[in-house]
């Protein structure tokens, strides 16, 4: 029976209080005041939807094996390309055959729980083994919006299969509703948004209960039958009206983490389906509910493969990784909504050589180096004439990757001249278990987190953005952790 | 048999521009003030010149490319005129092309000339290019060169176990000792005594470097006019000063790619050293070599060369340090005309302006308060790129 | 413990170096478990270094005072007694006070 094998999250480590919001900006939105509770998730200057949604990834990938996925789905309104598969970047990121379906899942917020409900009839029908699916959003509001309050960063991914499953997938139930309660044309930033009570009176009130109603007659359930109802309504009130309206029991109605992450987007019902798979116990049923075009509905059952679940971050554990954002002008640098100086020599022109990031695509994306066969010795960047002085074997290497090994910091340092969104700029050399080293950047740390010695894991990064050509470009930096994993 | 370059090239002149912030001079006129000093030093005229080389690094921003922009403002009479470039050894290889004609008995009389005009780019810095090639600029880290050296400071106060306060005062020696120095020297660019406490409280840069760690960008040129020693003692009445030694070293690729290297040294200055030591038939360096200008862009590269050049003990280079064994009035005086400290560091000019200052010295040429005792034998040494991939040469020259 | 000589720096006094300069602006002395810190106001300009335009403010800690201003140095400074503070908790703690009393502070180091 298809269902979800194994699952994944990730939370920015940045978070930025509401309360900061409103300070900035509330002086030109004074109704403002009554979303600045709690904080907001907010990705890095050097995150987006395509890098948090594969931290997401590898988080769920832990101790499977990626050459048995067959496919990958990537759900997100707020993709970095419009054309250039961003499926495909992290399909190359994580290492994936070559021959596996990919597709890019967009346009509504219901795309998540949408490529969610076909991977999982991909694999029912048997037409594929295993499929990832991963989910995230880094979505924009303007200045002094209600939108900026309410949104906030995340991802959530899950491998899809159907052996040793941990949640059984029993039935989906969708409306596909051209019901514009917000909208965003292919030349925009920001979404344009109608009126909140049309929205919610025509749009949760009424779509919800028909989704829910609907899955449960076709799947026989009833609504007592289930241990958590996950449905993202960023409406408080209409929250609390949906679930008196379906009689929910309000200890089962799933938190939709509100202030601690924020509304995120296509990701968002998928991030509490997380949550609420890190808290189930087996014979849970979860029901999963998106909005936005319409609505899908799924049913899940947890089996006792859940207690194998374990070594994952997901939503809970990056929940307690934080970090205060201290100023909100940092925040609107970072999403780049303010013009910024970041002197001349930061304006040097890069040209992105496609040819090259082609044939270099696994050492850059994948962080695949090189092992000499004859000396065993670990090369990053791959090579063709080994380093070893002892060595020097031509073309007798294998793929190693580098990005799962554990490695530790040989050397480091803060540079203030750098140019940099966040001085000082830290990078250093990082030496792997194993053998190889190389130098790259650190991040989501501050200075003080940087010692010599201490063990870093890899992270996916977008390494610069190119504003004139509008080019999106990634590479792997490394984050001090506290402790071996 | 190769028998190598010793004694076989004698340096007929030499000349050098001041170095600075030279706003009134395009490359141009820095390479025709080098030139003329040179060849008035040389008391030959332009038409014995047989053969030159022409050492620029970065010539997107200044002269462009190739041998031509050295003929055409020279105005050279259809010579070969050749292009090298190896980072900051950029005029050390020029200096070696010229030598390596003349000891082949190819030519009579070649030129060697390096320039680099820096202070057209606008702000202030080198100029961001992708320097160690496109891949690694997809995926190197947005590093600078302070950032990257700094890590050589830290890595080499934890592998010998120094105290950041001895560390931080055995740079401000260091430094401190060039500026007072650079003090007395009208070509450099800062003259300006400064005091250690003044360096140690000044701001750090990437910690441990600060300021005074780290060296400028600024313009110049320097040459030299090369010949046999027979021609040279036929022309002048003194003793020439002798080319005994010139070697490059150049990175393996085991530094950043293996994992054996302690990020605390320079594995090249070592190899590089030890094949100018062979080849001039030093076997004591400590005790044989006068004086130095090594390439101090920080000091710490400075400190860590003083052992990598074996005139210090592995570990030990901070004990000498402070008993002003590289002083001006020390054993061996190191940075006599300032360094890069004072200088700056066009790159295409700075080998040949520290051969420009050991062939001074050689020959006596200097005031009283500048001059190095006895000097007998001169090593210059320059280190282009990162502490794990760069390119070193070592140049030896005696009398 | 590392004690030594400190010799003030003369205020508002620029030095000069090869990309710019700097100076400090205060001195100040900074209550912290029952001992007095000494620290530096300081700001710097980087004009012209290989690797671009900077600036930034800074604060320089050279430890407790032991002696206040007890003699004078040859070059007319006056020294005070100071023990530098090399703890990484006390260390953590003066610096995060210093930081929130000089918001635009970043740098703090102890010399």
């Amino acid at each position: 029976m298809a269902g979800i094998v194994s699952y994944g999250g990730y939370v920015p480590r940045y978070r930025l209080k509401r309360m900061a919001i409103f300070q900035a900006m509330g002086w030109i939105n004074p109704a403002n005041i009554m979303l600045a509770q709690g904080e907001k998730a907010v990705a890095n200057s050097d995150e987006d939807s395509a890098t948090i949604a594969t931290a997401a990834s590898i988080d769920c990938l832990r101790g499977f094996d990626r050459s048995a996925v067959d496919g990958l789905f990537f759900a997100s309104t707020t993709l970095p390309y419009l054309e250039r598969q961003n499926a495909g970047i992290i399909a190359t990121a994580l290492n994936l055959r070559e021959d596996v379906r990919s597709a890019d899942f967009s346009g509504a917020l219901k795309a998540g729980t949408s490529a969610l409900i076909s991977a999982l009839e991909g694999v029912a029908a048997k037409s594929a083994k295993q499929i990832l699916v991963c989910t995230a959003d880094c979505r924009l509001g303007k200045m002094g919006s209600p939108q900026e309050m309410i949104f906030g960063d995340g991802a959530a991914a899950f491998l899809v299969g159907d052996e040793e499953v941990i949640a059984e997938f029993k039935g989906s139930y969708s409306l596909t509703c051209d019901f514009v309660d917000h909208y965003r044309g292919s030349k925009s930033t920001f979404d344009r948004q109608w009126e909140d009570r049309w929205i919610r009176d025509l749009g949760f009130e009424e779509f919800v209960p028909k989704v829910v109603n609907g899955l449960l007659k076709k799947c026989h359930a009833k609504i007592a039958d289930f241990a958590k109802v996950i449905f993202q309504c960023s409406y408080d009130a209409e929250r609390k009206s949906l679930s008196r309206g379906l009689k929910l029991d309000p200890a089962r109605v799933q938190d939709p983490l509100q202030t601690s992450i924020g509304e995120t987007g296509t990701a968002h019902s998928l991030v509490m389906l997380v949550k609420a798979l890190e808290e189930a116990k087996p014979g849970d049923k979860l029901l999963v509910v998106s909005f936005g075009s319409g609505c899908d509905a799924l049913y899940f059952e947890v089996t006792e493969n859940i207690n194998k679940m374990k070594g994952r971050m997901g939503i809970q554990g990056h929940l307690a990784n934080r970090a205060e954002m201290t100023s909100y002008q940092k925040y609107i640098v970072f999403r780049g909504m303010v013009p910024v100086d970041i002197g001349l020599r930061g304006e040097v022109d890069f040209l992105t050589r496609w040819s090259l990031v082609w044939r270099k695509r696994k050492a850059i994306l994948g962080l695949i180096g090189s092992r000499c066969k004859r000396c065993g010795s670990p090369q990053y960047p791959p090579q063709r004439v080994c380093a070893n002085p002892a060595c020097g074997a031509v073309d007798e290497m294998e793929d190693y990757s580098f990005a799962d090994k554990k490695g530790h910091i040989l050397s480091y340092t803060g540079d203030m001249l750098a140019a940099s969104y966040d001085p000082p700029e830290m990078y250093g050399f990082v030496e792997f278990e194993g053998g190889g080293r190389f130098q790259c950047n650190f991040t989501d740390c501050t200075l003080d987190d940087l010692k010599v010695g201490a063990p870093v894991s890899l992270t996916f990064r977008r390494k610069y953005y190119d504003e004139k050509r509008d080019i999106h470009g990634y590479f792997w930096k490394a984050v001090p952790r506290k402790e071996a994993a | 048999m190769a028998t190598g370059i010793r004694d076989k090239v004698a340096i007929l002149g030499m000349g050098c521009t001041r170095f600075g912030e030279r706003w009134e001079s395009g490359a141009e006129d820095l390479i025709v003030e080098a030139f003329q000093e040179a060849l008035v030093d040389a008391g030959v005229e332009k038409k014995e010149i047989q053969a030159a080389w022409f050492g620029t690094h970065i010539d997107e921003v200044n002269v462009g490319k190739g041998g031509i922009p050295l003929s055409t403002t020279l105005k050279l009479p259809f010579i070969p005129v050749t292009r090298t470039e190896n980072y900051c050894a950029t005029g050390t290889e020029a200096f070696r092309g010229a030598c390596y004609a003349v000891a082949a008995g190819v030519y009579d009389i070649c030129l060697a000339l390096g320039v680099e005009k820096l202070k057209d780019t606008g702000y202030g810095g080198l100029p961001a290019t992708a320097a160690f090639g496109q891949m690694q600029a997809l995926i190197g880290p947005n590093a600078t060169a302070p950032g990257l050296f700094a890590q050589l400071a830290t890595s080499y106060f934890a592998k010998y176990g120094v105290d950041a306060k001895v560390g931080k005062r055995a740079l401000a020696h260091i430094s401190a000792k060039s500026h007072a120095n650079g003090a007395l020297n009208p070509k450099a660019h800062l003259r300006r005594a400064v005091a250690e406490d003044q360096i140690i409280n000044a701001p750090m840069i990437a910690y441990p470097l600060g300021l005074f760690d780290c060296c400028g960008v600024s313009d110049g040129a320097a040459a030299a006019i090369v010949t046999t020693p027979e021609i040279a003692r036929s022309l002048k009445k003194e003793e020439p000063v002798l080319v005994k030694a010139l070697a490059i070293s150049v990175s393996s690729g085991e530094e950043s790619l293996f994992n054996t290297w302690d990020g605390a040294h320079l594995e090249t200055t070592y190899r590089a050293g030890q094949m100018a030591f062979k080849e001039a038939g030093i076997k004591k360096p400590r005790e044989e070599v006068s004086m130095m200008e090594v390439h101090d862009c920080f000091s710490i590269t400075e400190l860590t060369v003083y052992e990598d050049l074996q005139i210090s003990p592995r570990g030990r280079a901070i004990d000498d340090i402070m008993d002003g064994f590289f002083d001006l009035q020390g054993k061996v005086p190191c940075q006599p005309d300032g360094g890069l400290k004072c200088f700056g560091h066009p790159i295409g000019a700075s080998g040949l302006r520290m051969l420009y200052e050991m062939y001074k010295q050689l020959l006596e040429r200097w005031p009283e308060e500048r001059r190095v005792k006895n000097p007998r034998i001169g090593l210059t040494h320059n280190l282009g790129g990162i502490p794990s991939t760069n390119i070193c040469s070592v140049a030896i020259i005696g009398r | 413990m590392p004690r030594g000589e400190f010799a003030h720096p003369e205020l508002n006094a620029r030095v000069e170096f090869f990309g710019g300069s700097y100076l400090f602006i205060e001195e100040g002395r900074l209550p912290y478990q029952g001992k007095e810190v000494l620290y530096f106001l300081g700001l710097v300009d980087v004009e012209a270094s290989c690797c671009g335009r900077g600036g930034w403010a800074f604060i320089k800690v050279p430890g407790y005072i032991l002696s206040w201003k007890t003699a004078v140095n040859p070059f007319g400074q006056p020294v005070s007694e100071v023990e530098g503070i090399v703890a990484e908790d006390d260390q953590k703690e003066v610096r995060k006070i210093l930081q929130e009393k000089y918001p635009g502070f970043r740098q703090v180091e102890f010399l």
